[in-house]
């Protein structure tokens, strides 16, 4: 098992490079750059803001360059002599080097500064970095997210068991059709729909805002956000636990007498948890597809926001950090559903 | 013995995979009636906008509406507003009446939107674009996706795994940002949406392709063929070619309505098709700012794509059922 986890992390190292690189090249090949204004700068001003970011140097040295930066955690921006002596660093012929006259290495470049932990500055908002916006917004987008994926298992699964046990009967059918309305349905429709209906006319609860995260303004948003998710989570538990409560061991649990209710919670639910798991890593990426839209529409300042402006404005780190922060967190709950597979399921053996 | 003799002078008529498949089909009563319910719609948004549509200066279009360009200039009713009053000098700036929304049914079927265009037509023109997009993006998934998977599957081997391994590193990518990437920094035209979209998914069709390929290539029957002599072409033809199509007909109409909401999701973020041009998404995306006046905005256009959307999965659905006699 700990191999198996191991090599899936070494695994996703080769993944998480071609996101970086492909975010990473599709935007600086694209036309446009964060620095274009109606009017144009004075050449001399522009090639000082474009040297400030690293936009001057060839597209692959932006991307990763050995040796002609110092490490950016001993230095933000463009090091003066004060700094440099802070440091006991001298600086000559294009390196930089220490007391003991040793040249100091560093790794320079987007790719480069990246895996020293620094996600660099905001290009758009000032005086902010990358990793203060995300930190800034993060708990929000968080709090959606986990609170909707919270509700929408517990939901889902009561409904789909629900329907399981009462195949073809009235509740299934409820559920089914539930079910079929919050797939077909798109969060962007849901969600303005029970804010005019809940929120316009009814009043009960407010139309949007973050409000510092008081109760009455998460609730659209959550339940908008885990709609869709209760939907594919019921369909997904009634078919495992239809096919479960098939099965011989069911029926001999039936046959020694062990109540209804027992019979269920210790032997049908564990199997038909199954196709559950393994939903954990796409419903964590519907999750944060959703939360793109929920920010928007409930005005929450989450990281989604940052997202959508950041590509419209061109704030290349802002995007990168952005799409870096959500890859990972797919590839590991993907890692995550599959451990949980293997301990859930005796049959699933890794090597 | 006497029952299982065939009766003299009937000839027995086979039925087909697909006469079978057909039946079912047409015995699902969900997927009919959708498929009906499907073709109103798009009937009437590709056919009504250009041929029968009173644009108060009673000029009948005649044109398919897709090639219409202006179509944005006609359709607007500019005087639902009265003047507003300002200072009680009524007359001074009567002649610039405001453009505002008008309810439905003040010559209306929908009401009209915020510029004061009739929303009717806006939705229908909105339903060509969705529709379009849809089926021409799912026809590139198709495509890559077919190509790829029928690849894979027939190389079989080394080449299958490299194969499949880029599709597993592919699928772990949060696409739609990079559609969202894609979108915002090349500017937004249909080509691009097509393809940003049809890219995104093309993988599932290539592992559905390729595993279907790679089981039905070891399959008894195709052996048994081989074994009777049939010509490799016919075994293609008659045996391996139908029993991929199956599945890949199923997730084409599964992934019509996952491209109509993927444009539509974009389109809501601002992202998507651009005036004059309109879609589902966009008018769901304007009738959500205004909705608190004017709801019907927001629900017709929401109204029509959530319709399509229930069509296109139960149709799905409903060849699935028809088609995978596993099931049955």
């Amino acid at each position: 098992m700990l191999r198996f986890i191991v090599r899936r992390l070494i695994g996703a190292i080769p993944t998480l490079i071609i996101i970086i690189a492909m975010a990473f090249f599709m935007m600086r090949v694209a036309p446009g750059g964060p620095f274009d204004q109606e009017r144009k700068l004075p050449p001399e001003i522009e090639k000082n803001v474009l040297a400030a970011y690293d936009l001057d140097k060839p597209l692959l040295q932006q991307f990763l360059d050995v040796n002609t930066f110092v490490c950016s955690a001993q230095f933000s921006g463009t090091p003066d002599a004060a700094a440099l002596a802070a440091k006991e660093l001298t600086f000559r012929d294009g390196n930089y080097f220490d007391k003991g006259d040793r040249r100091v290495r560093c790794l320079g470049g987007y790719f480069g500064k990246l895996l020293g932990g620094d996600f660099g500055p905001s290009f758009k908002y000032k005086d902010w970095t990358v990793a203060e916006l995300i930190a800034d917004g993060a708990p929000v987008s968080a709090l959606i997210g986990v609170a909707a994926i919270f509700i929408a298992t517990i939901v889902g699964m009561f409904l789909g068991t629900t329907a399981a046990l009462r195949q073809n009967k009235l509740a299934d059918y409820g559920v089914m059709t539930m079910a079929m309305v919050g797939i077909t349905i798109p969060v962007f429709v849901m969600a303005p729909i029970l804010t005019l209906i809940l929120g316009v006319h009814l009043g009960w609860l407010p139309v949007g805002g973050w409000n510092d995260g008081a109760f009455p303004n998460l609730i659209l948003p959550v339940i908008a956000l885990a709609l869709p998710q209760i939907a594919i989570i019921s369909r997904l538990t009634r078919g495992g636990m239809i096919e479960v409560l098939r099965s011989n061991y069911v029926r001999t649990a039936r046959a020694k007498g062990l109540p209804e209710r027992l019979v269920i919670q210790r032997h049908a639910m564990r199997a038909a948890l199954l196709p559950l798991v393994s939903y954990l890593g796409p419903a964590t990426a519907g999750i944060v597809t959703g939360s793109l839209v929920v920010e928007q529409i409930f005005q929450l300042p989450g990281i989604g926001k940052h997202f959508i402006n950041g590509a419209l404005q061109r704030d290349y780190t802002l995007v990168m950090g952005v799409v870096i922060l959500y890859a990972s967190l797919v590839i590991v709950l993907n890692l995550v559903a599959d451990v949980l597979y293997g301990l859930l399921d005796p049959k699933v053996r890794y090597d | 013995m006497a029952g299982l003799s065939v009766p003299s002078g009937h000839e027995i008529q086979g039925r087909s995979l697909w006469d079978d498949a057909r039946r079912r089909l047409f015995a699902n009563k969900a997927a009919v009636t959708s498929m009906f319910v499907l073709a109103i719609v798009a009937a009437i948004s590709i056919l009504f906008p250009g041929i029968a549509y009173d644009d108060g200066m009673n000029k009948v279009q005649i044109l398919p509406p897709l090639w219409q360009h202006e179509y944005d200039k006609t359709y607007i009713d500019r005087v639902s507003c009265p003047p507003p009053d300002y200072l009680g000098m009524t007359g001074l700036f009567g002649s610039q009446a405001e453009i505002c929304p008008t309810a439905v049914g003040k010559g209306h079927l929908f009401g009209t939107d915020a510029n004061g265009r009739d929303l009717f037509v806006r939705v229908m023109l909105g339903g060509q674009v969705s529709l379009a997009i849809g089926f021409v993006a799912t026809m590139v998934a198709l495509l890559i996706g077919v190509l790829y998977g029928a690849t894979a599957g027939f190389l079989g081997g080394r080449w299958d795994n490299y194969m499949m391994r880029f599709v597993d590193i592919m699928y772990a990518l949060p696409f739609i940002f990079f559609v969202i990437i894609l979108v915002v920094m090349f500017g937004r035209n249909f080509i691009l949406m097509f393809v940003a979209i049809g890219a995104v998914e093309w993988l599932t069709m290539a592992r559905i392709v390729r595993g279907q390929t790679l089981s039905i290539k070891r399959k008894e029957y195709i052996e048994a063929a081989e074994a009777s002599g049939v010509p490799t072409s016919a075994i293609i033809r008659r045996h391996i070619l139908p029993n991929v199509i199956g599945p890949v007909i199923v997730y084409v109409t599964l992934t019509v309505p996952a491209v109509i909401l993927v444009e539509s999701f974009l389109s809501f973020l601002g992202l998507g098709v651009q005036e004059p041009y309109t879609s589902w998404g966009v008018l769901i995306s304007d009738g959500k700012d205004q909705m608190e006046s004017y709801p019907w905005m927001l629900l017709f256009p929401a109204f029509f794509m959530a319709v399509t959307l229930f069509c296109f999965n139960f149709i799905g659905d409903g060849l699935r059922d028809a088609l995978d006699p596993k099931d049955r």
